[in-house]
């Protein structure tokens, strides 16, 4: 059901009544690493190609959240999924196996946020019984496929964001317990002339405004309804300036937890080899999937906004010396009996 | 529509009560961004680049003192000892470590060279030999060569044409 402009509400509350990590070694020395269902010891998640691996984790996560969800993969009504690679290869190649009717979207890193954001509509519509939301990166592919060979030595700015090796799912129904989806807001494309794909960041805090901004005036919300709010993977560089952009809006994000994935998911002192933070469609999908998704069934959270940002350069456009356009989905999350 | 950038549709930020146009949002991104410590940078490559050079140095010694060659006779198999020393470190994941520490340090001397190429070729291993390694080992490499050699060309040009000293 539309209300605003751009925001959907979720009148029947769909659920997550299932969802799974999968992360490889970094990120389980990270902090959040007790939240993750599996880490990998090896990068190459005992694959031979950087792209097997991102397709491996995906499949790995996407069976056991149907095994947390209690279901049978034939019972599954659609697997709605998207990574960063070229064609998606990772989410098309993972459908095979998952075997449900598939629709493939891209996002960049928003991937996660948008495929809930659909799973959530088709669930509350009745479009779906059972549908899975699902998004893997893989840094070395990433690294690949938008920067240099991974074993290439050049010197990244701190305002560089470190691709996650990870994949999130989850799977939404209308019926089953679990923590409830409420509201998605459906970004719109920000653009505001930053060509450099190592400052992300910045290219993306407008795109997370943005949707921040159109979300409280659709649902006449405020930063002070939810817990914490949490942006994709803007990391140290974007995070600031979003903060920056919001307090010059007069929105007062004081009044809530406000983070970013790219930030909670990597120990920024000791693993200093991710420069500003991390990022990857992986990236606010295990951290929702995993240390939110907790925290609300532990009760210590009732109301999270997950923020995922994207950024939708190609290789080609910025060797060609365009922009980067951007863009942000929020998705509304609730502990499973609401507060109010 | 002329494709200028700020008739793009986005091309500002529109909030509730804040309007920034593209050049008033890269301020406020600027005041965001980390300085790159420019002295520090070039401290680190002067260090990392010159013990490179230190050692090469005393690779040509070695080969001067215990194979009784020349220095231009031991210049040849000191630098194919540098390449294989940056293929090594590249293949056992060190190298792009210590550039990330030393920055143009290993990027200027002929490790850096062999790096770019051994790891594009590490990369593109498993797209096979000729479609992978072969196709993509000078990807990173090839534009260094290409200048090199138009390089060259004009300066040998120059050479030509005022006839200006140089080795022979």
């Amino acid at each position: 059901m539309l209300i605003g402009a751009q925001t959907w509400e979720f009148r029947s509350k769909p659920a997550i009544i299932g969802a799974a990590t999968v992360v490889g070694p970094e990120e389980g020395e990270g902090p959040l690493s007790h939240t993750f269902d599996f880490v990998y010891d090896n990068l190459e998640i005992d694959e031979k190609t950087w792209e097997r691996a991102e397709r491996k984790l995906l499949e790995h996560a996407s069976a056991l959240a149907l095994v947390h969800a209690g279901i049978n993969r034939e019972d599954l009504s659609f697997f709605i999924g998207g990574d960063l690679m070229n064609q998606i290869i990772t989410a098309t190649f993972a459908a095979r196996s998952i075997a449900a009717p598939y629709l493939g979207v891209f996002g960049a890193c928003s991937t996660s946020m948008e495929s809930l954001a659909l799973a959530a509509f088709l669930a509350d519509a009745g479009g779906a019984k059972y549908a899975m939301a699902g998004t893997a990166s893989h840094n070395c592919t990433v690294e690949k496929q938008f920067r240099y060979p991974t074993e290439y030595g050049s010197q990244k700015p701190a305002t560089a964001q470190y691709t996650i090796t990870g994949a999130g799912c989850a799977v939404v129904s209308k019926e089953g317990k679990g923590p409830r989806i409420t509201h998605a807001t459906i970004g719109r494309i920000q653009d505001l002339g930053v060509k450099d794909p190592f400052n992300m960041g910045a290219a993306m805090a407008p795109a997370a405004v943005d949707t921040l901004v159109s979300h409280f005036r659709d649902t006449g919300r405020g930063p002070e309804d939810y817990d914490l709010i949490v942006t994709g993977d803007l990391a140290s560089v974007g995070h600031a300036i979003a903060k920056d952009l919001l307090e010059k809006d007069g929105v007062l994000m004081d009044k809530t937890e406000f983070n970013d994935c790219g930030l909670m998911i990597y120990d920024r002192n000791k693993q200093t080899y991710v420069n500003a933070g991390g990022s990857g469609c992986g990236c606010s999908a295990v951290v929702t999937y995993g240390h939110i998704l907790r925290k609300l069934k532990n009760r210590e959270l009732g109301r999270v906004l997950v923020v995922a940002t994207g950024a939708l350069l190609s290789p080609l456009s910025y060797q060609q010396g365009e922009s980067i356009p951007c863009i942000a989905h929020a998705v509304a999350l609730e502990q499973e009996v609401s507060k109010e | 529509m002329p494709a200028k950038a700020k008739n793009k549709p986005g091309a500002r930020v529109k909030l509730n009560n804040l309007l920034l146009t593209e050049e008033e949002y890269q301020q406020v991104a600027d005041q965001h961004k980390p300085k790159t410590n420019v002295l520090r940078n070039c401290v680190r490559a002067f260090l990392v680049g010159g013990f490179i050079c230190f050692i090469g140095q005393c690779i040509q010694q070695l080969f001067m003192t215990f194979a009784d060659m020349s220095a231009r006779e031991a210049a040849s198999p000191t630098v194919a000892i540098l390449i294989l020393i940056s293929v090594v470190l590249t293949s056992f994941g060190v190298y792009d470590k210590i550039a990330q520490w030393a920055g143009a340090g290993t990027a200027v001397p002929v490790t850096g060279f062999a790096n770019s190429m051994c790891s594009s070729a590490i990369e593109s291993r498993a797209e096979g030999l000729v479609l992978g390694v072969g196709a993509n080992m000078f990807k990173l490499a090839g534009s260094v060569i290409v200048f090199g050699v138009v390089a060259a060309f004009i300066v040998g040009v120059i050479h030509v044409i005022f006839g200006l000293g140089g080795v022979h």
